[in-house]
């Protein structure tokens, strides 16, 4: 089929994975990736696949012509070929990873409205669809690769306990890149790190919580922006051409997205499905975060996932009621799939556009739902009741707001210094932005901490787009700050009384800086390093340290760790985790 | 009148095992003397022993000294190779050997009347007799098959790791995952003698299999000995503390629930897939007939594109830091599943935790009955460090209880370990943790097997009989 766009190329993917299926067919899927000139591999400008296998040693060879339209096209149309075949050969499942991850790439780029570095010095992130045999993938800064496993599904000589495929027999291997979910994950891990890589320092059981818990809500929602999705979780309250409104309620749809989730990986990678279905599972309630089951970070995280898939399938049913004919009460289901769509892209624009609007060190789940409403308020100003509504649903999963109405508030512009200030080198001059917090570090200002290590790491300027067309151009700054005290050296506000005197502790702070196209600032979105969240931080630091770790509480932000994590560092974000916690805890 | 079987006294004997562990407690009265031999195992020796099997033998052999025909018990806290390999019995002895008889036979020829280990070993458990465990789906039983795998697959992993060593020919992966995988892959090998001979001296003694609250059946072994099993809990008890718990950093079973399934499916990954083998074929340059794709298009090994030769390289590293992961997380469910017995001998109070970790303890510190038990352990007098002195085995919660620590030293602390062999220092794991030390050192009076040059063991002396508890320091054993 011809790709008659200069910007995308469209390719086809396996819209979740193998196992699920519509009409006794894997579910495929055709997604727009940024077009650009392909090595084989496919090797693009940000994404490359190295097909290598650990396991056999065998490095599998690409398609030689990478550049032309999408081979597999063919797969998605006709009908009568037999997809079991497409789901054996490597250079569809080379496709698949690339597509996936530039997918959530461009997702994160066009919401962001600028390039997303990767969260190590290159431009190329690796990746290796069937990197070990083993039910896991990985995200590693070190080796600037994602790299996912496959696994024989049944032990040899038992009967096989897979879905039969339409062959009747069920595929022998079960791939990880092939699953939308587990890619889209393991992408959002790089970018994230790319965007905050301070998020995965110790610093609270929310932050430990929030890198698996965004990974996991980007992968379902851009799951959920695929019309193929949304029609597929329609199928079970009806497939005529109309649906009666009285059928499509939350805990119908709730009910569809249970049943959409493979049960294929459920088992074998011990709760990548599981986070979805406990998440669905999840009773709101306001005192949620403080009771035990939910102080291990992954457990934590699924209470995000909760919140914000609960805002999606409720604004959903919401957008049926104001499209249905309200005199048959029916809505048509093609609207239907493209506002369910629709309304998982918005969340999905937004989650990720709060990254912007949040404070680079220190995030609690409370400030990822003001930067989410800030955002969206810049964004879509006339939408309240859609951010009534995620205020509301957060509240039922008790995260309240970080700022007291809900958004940040504005900074107070009179007070701000702007003299020498130029705004044409503010939007991409670091030096330039320092001068800007420098003069500005007063209390009635930016309040920073005069004593401490600031540096702006980064400066750019953007231009967003929002669903409707509206074009608004930002630029966005992080500054952050470090000291270092003895624990009898720190405000009394800020010393939990556990800490022995002589304890070394590294305190860190920072703030985002959103300036509007005039050169105005917008939004200041800060943690300083005197605070009683520093004090909450060291507690928790100090409690979950080893007996006699004094080095605990000095492990926190650092400039060189950085550095060194990120030419020859060790972070590494798994799939499963199983019994460990996010290495933002872990020590 | 029989004479009075009230405690007048303890010896402790420390045996140098390297990295392992090894206690003979024997408690003296009127009576005479009893004798309870606390894990017998090592991975590692310290440079310039003899090899295992002639070391674990002197040691066994020290050990039939000191009871003579004496009542003896054994507990094996669980079923790692460093707290049970001296009870096997097919270790290839040297001709040279002084004695024809290995550790474990020297062991069962004492005849002890009670073996005590945890209810994770028990052959014949029966079925979880009320259901799986709440909402986990998993049973007692199924818990003890799990532990089978994940034995099973810590060798798979170190036979992986063996083989990406020979195709990688480097050094920086041996430093890095290499030995520590060899390590653990050893050390969770199941060690089939050693778990047998077990099982047949408590057939021929007792057999005692304990959980969290159960009998131990030392009192009746030990008499004027109160003994209190704290761990590990059932896979109910630790369901229902998780329930109850106000502040848990890391769920136990729970974790291993999810563990289960995924252990199942790496097992039939690495072995019957016989992907071990697949690997050790290509690394000698051989195609894999049986990998995923038999029929697809590969390069030429000895051709590849650079870029694919650069990654390649890293993949591989990936793996190996990945299957140490694994390897790790197997290692740390069976310690789990260790004894945690408190002994009352007379006013002294003795804790020998095994190797057990925050998870096991849970119970015991956060369960209906924690107040009790907290009350009790402060009183602690001697601590057995847990896990050789590792990072996570002293949880801090444990460690805050202890009353007689601090400046007097009156808290006696004793950790069985090897340095270098677990862990690393960059990660803060390495073993024994040097904060962890530094701690013991500086609240505590601290005794190492570190510190033991060419002795076989060390002894620590209490005497029971005047108005105060009199301790000795720990003396010299017979020279090695």
């Amino acid at each position: 089929m011809p790709d008659p766009s200069p910007l995308h190329r469209t390719l086809t993917i396996v819209a979740r994975d193998p196992s699920v299926e519509r009409d006794g067919r894997v579910l495929l899927a055709r997604v727009e990736v940024p077009r650009e000139r392909l090595a084989p591999g496919p090797r693009g400008h940000r994404v490359q696949v190295v097909d290598v296998d650990s396991a056999t040693g065998l490095v599998y060879k690409p398609r030689p012509e990478p550049d032309g339209p999408d081979p597999f096209a063919a797969w998605l149309d006709d009908l009568t070929l037999d997809r079991a075949k497409l789901l054996a050969d490597p250079t569809f499942h080379q496709q698949n990873v690339y597509a996936v991850a530039m997918r959530t790439l461009a997702l994160f780029e066009r919401a962001l409205g600028r390039r997303v570095p990767w969260g190590f010095p290159g431009h190329q992130l690796t990746v290796a669809p069937h990197a070990f045999v083993d039910a896991n993938a990985f995200y590693s800064r070190e080796h600037q690769a994602l790299m996912f496993g496959y696994f024989k599904r049944a032990p040899a000589g038992k009967p096989p306990t897979g879905k039969p495929s339409e062959k009747g027999a069920p595929p022998e291997h079960v791939f990880l890149c092939l699953s939308h979910d587990v890619v889209a994950h393991e992408t959002t891990h790089a970018l994230v790190d790319g965007l905050r890589p301070w998020y995965l320092d110790p610093s609270s059981p929310d932050q430990a919580a929030f890198h698996e818990a965004f990974a996991d809500l980007v992968a379902l929602l851009s799951f959920f922006s695929l019309p193929e999705v949304t029609g597929a979780l329609l199928d079970p309250i009806g497939r005529g051409e109309r649906i009666r409104l009285e059928d499509v309620t939350r805990e119908a749809l709730a009910r569809s997205v249970l049943l959409a989730v493979g049960k294929e990986l459920a088992e074998a990678t011990s709760g990548r499905d599981q986070v979805l279905r406990r998440s669905v599972e999840i009773e709101p309630a306001a005192d949620l975060l403080t009771r035990a089951e939910f102080q291990e970070p992954h457990r934590r995280g699924e209470v995000l996932v909760a919140a914000v898939l609960d805002a999606f399938l409720r604004t959903w049913v919401r957008r049926l009621g104001e499209i249905a004919d309200q005199a048959s009460r029916t809505v048509s289901r093609e609207r239907a799939v493209e506002d369910g769509a629709a309304a998982a892209e918005r969340l999905l624009r937004g989650a990720i556009r709060a990254l912007d609007y949040a404070p680079p060190v220190d995030l609690t789940f409370g400030d990822f739902l003001s930067a989410l409403l800030t955002s969206d308020g810049v964004m879509h100003p006339a939408d309240e009741p859609f951010r009534a509504l995620l205020l509301e649903r957060f509240g039922a999963y008790g995260i309240p707001p970080a700022a007291a109405g809900g958004t940040w508030e504005k900074p107070d512009a009179a007070a701000l210094v702007l003299d020498g200030v130029h705004f044409e080198a503010l939007q991409r001059d670091p030096q330039e932005v320092f001068r800007f917090v420098w003069e500005n570090r007063g209390p009635k200002q930016l309040d920073l901490e005069e004593s401490a290590e600031t540096r702006v790491t980064w400066v750019q300027p953007c231009q967003r787009l929002s669903t409707d067309g509206f074009v608004l151009r930002e630029t966005v700054a992080e500054y952050v700050q470090r000291l270092t005290l003895r624990a009898d050296e720190l405000p009394k506000e800020v010393r939990p009384p556990e800490l022995p005197a002589d304890l070394e502790v590294r305190l860190s702070g920072g703030g985002t800086l959103i300036f509007d196209e005039f050169g105005r600032l917008r939004f200041h979105v800060h943690n300083r390093i005197f605070s009683a969240k520093q004090k909450a931080r060291l507690g928790y630091l100090w409690e979950e340290a080893g007996v006699g770790d004094r080095e605990a509480l000095r492990a926190g932000l650092s400039f060189s760790d950085l550095h060194r994590r990120r030419l020859a560092g060790t972070t590494r974000l798994t799939l499963a985790e199983t019994p460990r916690r996010s290495h933002a805890a872990q020590r | 009148m029989p004479p009075s079987a009230e405690p007048t006294g303890l010896r402790l004997v420390s045996y140098q095992v390297g990295f392992g562990d090894c206690w003979l407690l024997t408690v003296r009265s009127a009576a005479g003397e009893r004798h309870l031999l606390v894990d017998f195992g090592t991975t590692d020796l310290p440079g310039g022993s003899p090899r295992e099997a002639l070391h674990m033998q002197r040691v066994a052999l020290d050990v039939e000294r000191r009871v003579q025909g004496a009542p003896f018990a054994v507990v094996a806290t669980h079923r790692h190779r460093d707290h049970v390999s001296g009870f096997a019995t097919d270790a290839k002895l040297p001709a040279a050997a002084p004695d024809r008889r290995t550790s474990g036979e020297i062991i069962a020829s004492l005849q002890p009347r009670l073996v005590l280990q945890p209810w994770t070993e028990d052959p014949d458990l029966p079925p979880d007799a009320t259901g799986p465990a709440a909402g986990k789906g998993l049973s007692n039983q199924a818990f003890r098959a799990l532990l089978g795998s994940a034995q099973e697959v810590s060798g798979l992993a170190w036979r992986e790791s063996e083989t990406l060593q020979a195709a990688l020919r480097s050094a920086a992966y041996h430093a890095e995952f290499g030995r520590e995988l060899g390590f653990l892959g050893q050390n969770n090998l199941s060690n089939l003698s050693a778990v047998q001979n077990l099982l047949a001296m408590g057939k021929a003694g007792k057999a005692v299999f304990a959980h969290y609250g159960s009998s131990s059946g030392l009192e009746a072994f030990l008499p004027g000995v109160k003994a209190e099993v704290l761990g590990p809990p059932t896979i109910r008890q630790s369901a229902a503390v998780r329930k109850q718990r106000q502040s848990d950093p890391d769920e136990f079973w729970g974790l291993q629930a999810r563990l289960h399934a995924w252990l199942s499916g790496q097992r039939d990954m690495l072995s019957t897939a016989n992907v071990a083998a697949t690997v050790r074929r290509t690394a000698h340059g051989h195609r894999a007939d049986d990998g995923p794709f038999p029929k697809a298009p590969v390069y030429d090994p000895a051709a590849l594109p650079p870029a694919v030769r650069r990654f390649k390289r890293r993949a591989l590293l990936a793996r190996g830091e990945q299957l140490l992961e694994l390897v790790r997380a197997l290692d740390k469910v069976l310690n789990n599943t260790s004894l945690i017995l408190l002994l009352e001998v007379g006013p002294l109070s003795l804790l020998f935790p095994g190797d057990a970790q925050i998870e096991n303890w849970s119970h015991a510190l956060a369960g209906p009955d924690a107040e009790e038990h907290r009350a009790r352990l402060a009183r602690v007098d001697l601590y057995k460090v847990g896990h050789h002195g590792s990072l996570n085995a002293t949880p801090r919660s444990l460690w805050a209880l202890f009353d007689k620590k601090g400046g007097k030293k009156s808290l006696r602390t004793a950790v069985s370990t090897l340095e270098g062999v677990h862990g690393n220092e960059a990660a803060r794991t390495e073993v024994p943790r040097r904060s962890l030390v530094a701690a013991l050192k500086s609240q505590s009076t601290y005794f190492t097997t570190q510190s033991l040059r060419g002795e076989l063991c060390r002894e620590l002396e209490a005497d029971l009989t005047g108005a105060r508890p009199r301790w000795s320091s720990w003396k010299a054993g017979p020279a090695g």
